[in-house]
């Protein structure tokens, strides 16, 4: 199942463009994303601050910054909410007619802020049966409500992790993330995004940690006019996690 | 005075009978020493000994029958004479050198005797109120004076005394917590790294302990870096 879902994220993304009034496709922009966050931890709670810059293809550049509190229900799980407020998102709605002259192009969001409200539940298993003690499974889902768009999505995450510790601390650990990402309201279950990510983060100390990663990002969009269109990014992330532990 | 001498040895040897130590060694493994001398099976155990065990080694002890100890690889376990306090209770104690055991205590017995047992570290002591818990030195990077100790409980309650706080924690069933060097005690909760231990004292069946310490330090289904 696992195997297929990564399959799926990786070759079922080819839609086809209706007509030309939609974006050209290609295989897709090597961009490079940097981003920052800042977490403070107990065992209990979790307060989670970050900032990420994401280089989409078509000049799509988008600013992030989200707040997020956690809470552990148990051992396993949390509940956990968030806001994030964005720009430069691209929407569906955002291909439009040029001056009536019958040419499509996207619409300028570089200055447009949205906001995005979301619930998630994320529960966590050691896969010691299965591949060993420092392997972790996830699944967080979260249900997001995007102000702008006064939509619903779901977007269920899937990851699995090692961690590596060398005299009882972590020294680095390998992950790799699966988000599909679909609309609830409009078109109920539509798929709006996919994304893979995968990469791995080294303790430098307790305090910080720097992580590379490679994050594949399919976007689909279902225009007024009956057309579809994806794009794909290829994404070179690079973050520096600041950690308070404790706290 | 000949009367006060008999009386005396009367009380030490008949009445208070501790010190004759019926201390059995029920499973070794591996290689295990007894001041710097390897021992089997047959050896006869002391109050007042201090047992070792060499790498991928253990031995499972019993002493009297109020509990049963696994000390595991590389441990060093100090069995204390007991001794008689206030109220005419007997404390009976063992103290952790390095390394880390199993403990099995029989509350029963413990009752019956007006006797207490008591587990301590360079840094902490526990007092068992309960019957099964698990105690671990972990390596610290600043060397083995500075080591924190790592506790958790199967059955019943510890309490544990962090000897430079002077706090007292109360660890239930299900439950565990780290004494860091010098540090307060934290607080209790299920520890995920705990579940994989390997509790079993039947020298029938598989008595080793494969759970890597230094894994306590991270409580992975904590871990949130995005």
């Amino acid at each position: 199942m696992i195997l297929f879902i990564i399959f799926f994220s990786f070759f079922s993304s080819s839609f086809s463009v209706a007509d030309t009034h939609a974006p050209s496709e290609d295989d897709g922009d090597l961009t490079l994303s940097p981003s920052i966050r800042v977490i403070g931890q107990n065992s209990s709670h979790t307060f989670l601050a970050s900032y990420e810059n994401l280089n989409l293809s078509n000049n799509q550049e988008v600013n992030s910054i989200g707040l997020t509190y956690r809470y552990r229900l148990a051992s396993h799980s949390k509940i956990g909410f968030q806001l994030q407020q964005k720009s430069g998102l691209l929407h569906d709605r955002d291909w439009i007619e040029e001056d009536k002259s019958g040419k499509f192009v996207w619409r300028e969001t570089h200055d447009r802020t949205e906001y995005i409200t979301s619930i998630e539940y994320q529960y966590r298993s050691v896969l010691a049966g299965l591949l060993g003690d420092s392997w972790i499974g996830e699944i967080r889902s979260s249900i997001d409500y995007n102000t702008h768009l006064s939509s619903l999505f779901f977007r269920p995450r899937f990851g699995i992790t090692y961690f590596s510790f060398i005299k009882g601390k972590p020294a680095f650990n390998l992950f790799f993330r699966f988000t599909p990402y679909m609309r609830l309201s409009e078109s109920l279950g539509s798929l709006y995004e996919i994304s893979s990510y995968t990469g791995g983060a080294y303790n430098i100390t307790d305090m910080f940690q720097i992580s590379l990663n490679y994050q594949f990002i399919n976007q689909s969009w279902k225009f007024s006019n009956g057309a579809n269109s994806s794009q794909k990014t290829h994404v070179f992330g690079i973050n520096l996690n600041i950690l308070f532990t404790d706290i | 005075m000949l009367k006060k001498y008999f009386v005396t040895f009367f009380f030490l040897v008949v009445v208070f009978p501790a010190h004759a130590s019926n201390i059995e060694i029920r499973y070794i493994d591996g290689t295990v020493f007894l001041r710097g001398n390897k021992i089997t099976k047959d050896h006869a155990l002391h109050y007042g000994d201090t047992i070792t065990t060499g790498e991928n080694s253990l031995i499972i002890i019993k002493l009297e029958e109020y509990s049963t100890i696994k000390i595991n690889e590389l441990s060093s376990l100090k069995l204390v004479k007991p001794q008689k306090i206030k109220g005419g209770r007997i404390r009976r104690g063992v103290i952790l050198k390095a390394g880390s055991v199993f403990v099995k205590a029989v509350q029963k017995v413990l009752k019956e005797d007006n006797s207490s047992l008591v587990l301590k570290t360079k840094i902490a002591s526990m007092g068992v109120r309960g019957t099964e818990f698990f105690t671990s030195y972990a390596n610290s990077t600043a060397g083995k004076d500075h080591e924190d100790i790592w506790m958790c409980v199967k059955e019943g309650q510890v309490v544990v005394k962090n000897r430079k706080t002077k706090t007292l924690v109360k660890v239930n069933e299900g439950e565990g917590v780290q004494v860091p060097f010098g540090k307060n005690t934290t607080s209790p909760r299920p520890l995920a790294w705990t579940e994989k231990l390997n509790w079993s004292m039947n020298p029938n069946g598989d008595v080793k302990n494969t759970v890597d310490i230094s894994q306590a330090y991270y409580d992975l289904l904590n871990v949130d870096y995005d």
